[in-house]
């Protein structure tokens, strides 16, 4: 999708109304309001739109326009501090599927009745909106719209040592709300044996470092 | 040897696809070995196509959806190209077939006030109250402007029956398109229409080659029926008659909203039409 010079408006249209579901999505999910989310999506188009040259041919379109899209929200609906310092806290459980056995793990991933499924989604859904903002974004960009590392820590300006980490806590926290739904549901059973000892967390570059020293 | 604490970390950015290819080599060799780190990936997988489904299902992109994103984006692109004819001069402006809503909706309002100035003498309010608005005058010049639109060959501002929700912010009251099949209606289309100094929605079919328009409108603003004759069809009143040789017939729910269909069918085709969308 390399074009040269300037989009035609015609050209960008099509591309852009092809990333609709995904702007769509994201913006409910920061919005929680679908007459919100449709607004925003509608001022990120245009806003689009008029800023197309800007786009550099050859990267990703939908990440760019997402972009714009959090930066519409940001402007319009500041967020509170309040939440910000919860935000930017220090970790303050490791990692918390160090007690879930793999057995409690596969029944999670693998309810055995697909009836269940919607029901599933329907939780999924609640336990994403009650994410910190930061958190649910980092996991709607990634998991559900396939974006790199790099791509959300361009939307979100951070480091991508923090979008991992946001990533990191944001899907354990989905996991143990997935768990206490399954575990309500009967799906699994509760866990025998609780506080093995927590790994720590560690970020892929202090990883890479401490392999590089011993190799 | 490493043991999970080492390969738990990497697990993540490895289903991401954001490992170096000597990091994927050792963590794929570790999930052969380690059935509760494999475990932790197929989890990780399942959770992620639980988010796209319930994501994607939470957020649809409705037809209207679609169709509003189109209008503004078309409104736009006209918009640009206005302003670029202006700076290169003698350039085509390329037309569209869709009109932006906006742009239409401030045009009706120019033209409605237009006409409001002409028919007001001097001094009177615009602010027209029910009673007023009832004058058998003024009912009449309602009819002459139902009539007038529906003579009118202009096209329809919109195509997509999708649209026709947004239109209850202009009309003031729900916007549904009556199901004329059974009667071989083709749908044409639909605009947004002043009638006295009200809006109203005016849709337009085509019957056997003839032309009709159903006008959707706010019954407490718009009385229509109060000159016309009461008939009834199948037990429900409509109203109906004639002028300039256009069929008017018009129907009220009780949630508020007035049907008015004019044609150039007869008065008995036109009560049948319009007692249908009860």
């Amino acid at each position: 999708m390399i074009r040269s010079g300037r989009l035609t408006s015609k050209a960008f249209e099509t591309d852009a109304l092809a990333e609709l579901p995904a702007l769509l999505g994201v913006a409910t999910r920061l919005t929680k309001n679908s007459a919100d989310a449709q607004d925003l999506v509608q001022d990120t188009l245009l806003k689009a739109m008029r800023a197309r040259e800007q786009f550099e041919a050859g990267t990703n379109l939908r990440a760019w326009l997402i972009r714009i899209l959090m930066n519409t929200f940001i402007n319009r609906y500041r967020r509170g501090g309040l939440e910000r310092s919860v935000l930017e806290g220090p970790d303050a459980d490791p990692l918390a599927d160090g007690w879930i056995s793999a057995q409690t793990m596969e029944s999670m991933r693998d309810p055995e009745a697909q009836a269940l499924r919607p029901m599933l989604a329907a939780e999924i859904g609640r336990a994403l909106d009650e994410l910190p903002e930061d958190y649910r974004m980092a996991v709607v960009l990634s998991d559900v719209e396939e974006l790199s590392y790099k791509e959300i820590a361009d939307i979100m300006s951070c480091p991508i040592g923090t979008v991992m980490s946001r990533l990191h806590r944001g899907r354990r926290l989905l996991k143990g709300r997935l768990y206490e739904h399954a575990r309500a549901m009967g799906i699994v059973g509760p866990e025998a044996e609780v506080g093995a000892k927590a790994e720590p967390v560690v970020e892929l570059d202090q990883y890479r470092a401490r392999k590089a020293v011993h190799s | 040897m490493n043991g999970c604490r080492h390969f738990v970390p990497l697990l993540e950015p490895f289903r991401d696809g954001e490992l170096s290819p000597a990091d994927v080599v050792d963590v794929e060799a570790h999930l052969v070995e380690c059935e509760r780190c494999a475990e932790r990936v197929r989890l990780g997988e399942a959770m992620r196509s639980s988010l796209k489904e319930a994501v994607h299902a939470s957020a649809p992109v409705t037809e209207a959806f679609e169709a509003r994103i189109r209008m503004a984006l078309a409104a736009e692109s006209e918009r640009e190209e206005r302003i670029n004819a202006h700076e290169t001069q003698g350039r085509m402006l390329s037309w569209r077939s869709i009109m932006p809503l906006a742009a239409a909706a401030a045009a009706v309002m120019v033209w409605a006030a237009s006409a409001n100035n002409r028919t007001t003498d001097g001094g009177g309010s615009r602010h027209a109250g029910m009673d007023e608005l009832a004058s058998p005058a003024s009912v009449e010049k309602l009819l002459e402007d139902l009539v007038s639109n529906h003579q009118r060959s202009a096209g329809p501002q919109f195509m997509e029956q999708g649209l026709l929700p947004q239109l209850e912010s202009e009309v003031g009251v729900p916007v549904k398109a009556p199901n004329f099949k059974q009667y071989g209606a083709h749908w044409e289309g639909v605009s947004i229409v002043p009638v006295s100094n009200q809006r109203a929605a005016s849709l337009r079919y085509r019957i056997a080659g003839h032309r009709l328009t159903v006008y959707v409108y706010d019954a407490s603003r718009m009385p229509v029926r109060t000159t016309l004759k009461e008939r009834l069809v199948r037990d429900e009143p409509v109203y109906v008659g004639s002028r300039h040789g256009v069929s008017i017939a018009a129907t009220e729910r009780n949630n508020g909203v007035g049907y008015a269909i004019a044609t150039d069918l007869n008065n008995d085709e036109s009560a049948e039409l319009v007692a249908s969308i009860y």
